[in-house]
């Protein structure tokens, strides 16, 4: 951010103060014309209220969608380095019992992970496949989300809920 | 995941009918720590448990696990953690009944409690301690629409008697030790045996997996690479099992499937005893731990009460309160004299050490 106001020449305070009454925004207060998507989705997406200042970039929380059997979605913003359970656990999401806590050793937080993210994501090591063994319906893209750590690299990332944990 | 398999022997050879101070259900950590305790105070235990051998979830679930909450072990797998306290209660000589599951708890006349287990084995005790955790292991239910209607008639976890499976269309599932032993047991007597993996890899040991493959090439054992998706039967009796391959679905022959997907705990015969009850929990009181019965005590992580921690050293610490209670129950004229094991030679000589 600092790079970035002394990019346009103006303090660092300034241009947070400029960003702050840009929150939410999607047109431009003057012109009325609609700001670009990307600055569009930073100022929507990526604002997070902290007490020091009144606006600043959270880069260490990523974007998760869990879609249930009926096709409900719900996106949560989950901290880096968390697994995608802890964060459905966090955030309530029905459907992903996690009976060991994250050991990897029950087979009841399986998720189907969307095609568009399998390659960020990877594929699951030997003893989570073992544990797959014990999952019902495993399909392609089948993992057992504690054992997706949380990162930038999947930011976005889309995993269905499957219609019963075994 | 191992198998419940009741034709194996517990180590108490065979006992139909046993006697004892304190019967303990489940060795899992804090059943192990309660022969301690008791045992300190001369109280004689016998433990039950569903699964082929102690540990409980540390040896079913974690035993290569770390655990890091373990008061004075800052690192330890549940495997360790379980040997550990079979080490420190061998002076006390627990008799250990596996493969065993208690079903029925009633009092006798003379205020002792009578256990009978599933495998027919009657246990009189003075004194009941449920050390159950989560339940009793069972094995998993596949959820395949209708299949509870077929268990027992068609649908089976585990095999006794393996005369009963004699000219049966055999489908077995799954890719662990369990699957490989009964296809390979089963294989000289079944009509048909199809075994059915969801992938082409199995957990199983080595030589059982390559002992299945020359089966399977001499044409002995058929190996589906698929999930199975539906059930086809009548009146409780399985005819055919659609599995569901890369190739399609196809409809197998089955008048018997036995899918191995491993173990869940389950509250089980607990729950009708009589006990209060609070959301599949046992509440006690927090200066004996026992329950709402009289003489029926519960530690670990199958009881509740205000504050309660589903911790390991808190079942140690129950255990511990316990066995006092226990021992007023057992020995109701004893004096009791509170002792440490740092100085009481008395202590010492029961531990083996002096």
């Amino acid at each position: 951010m600092f790079a970035a106001a002394e990019a346009v020449r103006i303090r660092p305070h300034d241009l947070l103060k400029c960003l702050n009454s840009l929150l939410g925004q999607t047109n431009c207060a003057r012109c009325n014309s609609e700001l670009p998507p990307a600055v569009q989705m930073v100022l929507a997406t990526r604002c997070r209220p902290s007490p020091t200042l009144s606006w600043e970039i959270s880069e260490n929380m990523t974007k998760i969608t869990f879609i249930q059997p009926d096709g409900a979605a719900q996106t949560v913003d989950a901290e880096n380095g968390l697994t995608v359970m802890e964060a459905a656990k966090l955030n309530d999401i029905a459907g992903i019992e996690a009976e060991c806590g994250g050991a990897c050793a029950c087979a009841t937080c399986h998720v189907y992970v969307d095609e568009a993210f399998r390659a960020a994501t990877g594929k699951p090591a030997a003893m989570e496949e073992d544990m797959l063994d014990f999952a019902f319906d495993v399909r392609d893209g089948s993992r057992l989300c504690c054992q997706i750590k949380i990162t930038s690299a999947i930011d976005g990332l889309v995993v269905r809920v499957p219609a019963k944990q075994f | 995941m191992s198998t419940i398999d009741a034709t194996l022997p517990s180590t108490s050879l065979d006992q139909k009918f046993v006697e004892t101070d304190v019967a303990i259900i489940g060795a899992g950590p804090c059943g192990l720590f309660a022969v301690f305790e008791l045992g300190l105070l001369d109280l004689k235990c016998h433990v039950v448990d569903i699964l082929d051998r102690p540990g409980g979830q540390c040896a079913e679930l974690y035993p290569e696990k770390p655990i890091y909450d373990v008061p004075a072990l800052p690192i330890v797998t549940g495997q360790e953690l379980t040997d550990r306290l079979l080490e420190q209660i061998k002076p006390f000589n627990p008799v250990f009944h596996f493969n065993e599951r208690i079903d029925a708890l009633s009092r006798e006349a003379d205020g002792r409690f009578r256990l009978v287990s599933d495998g027919g084995m009657t246990l009189l005790a003075k004194v009941v301690v449920i050390a159950a955790g989560g339940g009793s292991f069972t094995p998993k239910r596949p959820p395949l629409d209708g299949i509870a209607g077929y268990e027992g008639s068609s649908v089976f976890y585990s095999v006794r008697r393996i005369e009963t499976m004699r000219g049966h269309d055999i489908v077995i599932v799954g890719g662990g030790d369990s699957a490989l032993d009964w296809t390979l047991n089963l294989q000289p007597v079944a009509k048909s045996l199809t075994l059915v993996h969801r992938r082409d890899d199995f957990r199983a040991a080595p030589h059982s997996v390559e002992k299945m493959r020359a089966l399977v090439a001499d044409g002995k054992v058929r190996l589906l690479i698929g999930q199975a998706t539906t059930l086809e039967g009548a009146d409780g009796k399985l005819s055919a099992v659609t599995i569901k391959t890369a190739d399609g679905e196809e409809s197998v022959p089955c008048t018997a499937l036995l899918p191995f997907f491993g173990l869940t705990m389950k509250l089980g015969p607990v729950a009708n005893w009589g006990l209060n009850l609070h959301e599949n929990l046992i509440p006690v009181d927090t200066e004996r731990f026992e329950t709402s019965a009289p003489g029926i005590f519960a530690i670990g992580d199958i009881n509740t009460y205000p504050g309660k921690l589903k911790l390991i050293l808190s079942g140690f610490h129950e255990a511990a309160l316990m066995a006092q209670a226990a021992q007023k129950i057992v020995y109701p004229n004893k004096k009791v004299v509170f002792q440490y094991t740092t100085s009481s030679s008395s202590l010492q000589k029961k531990l083996g050490v002096k």
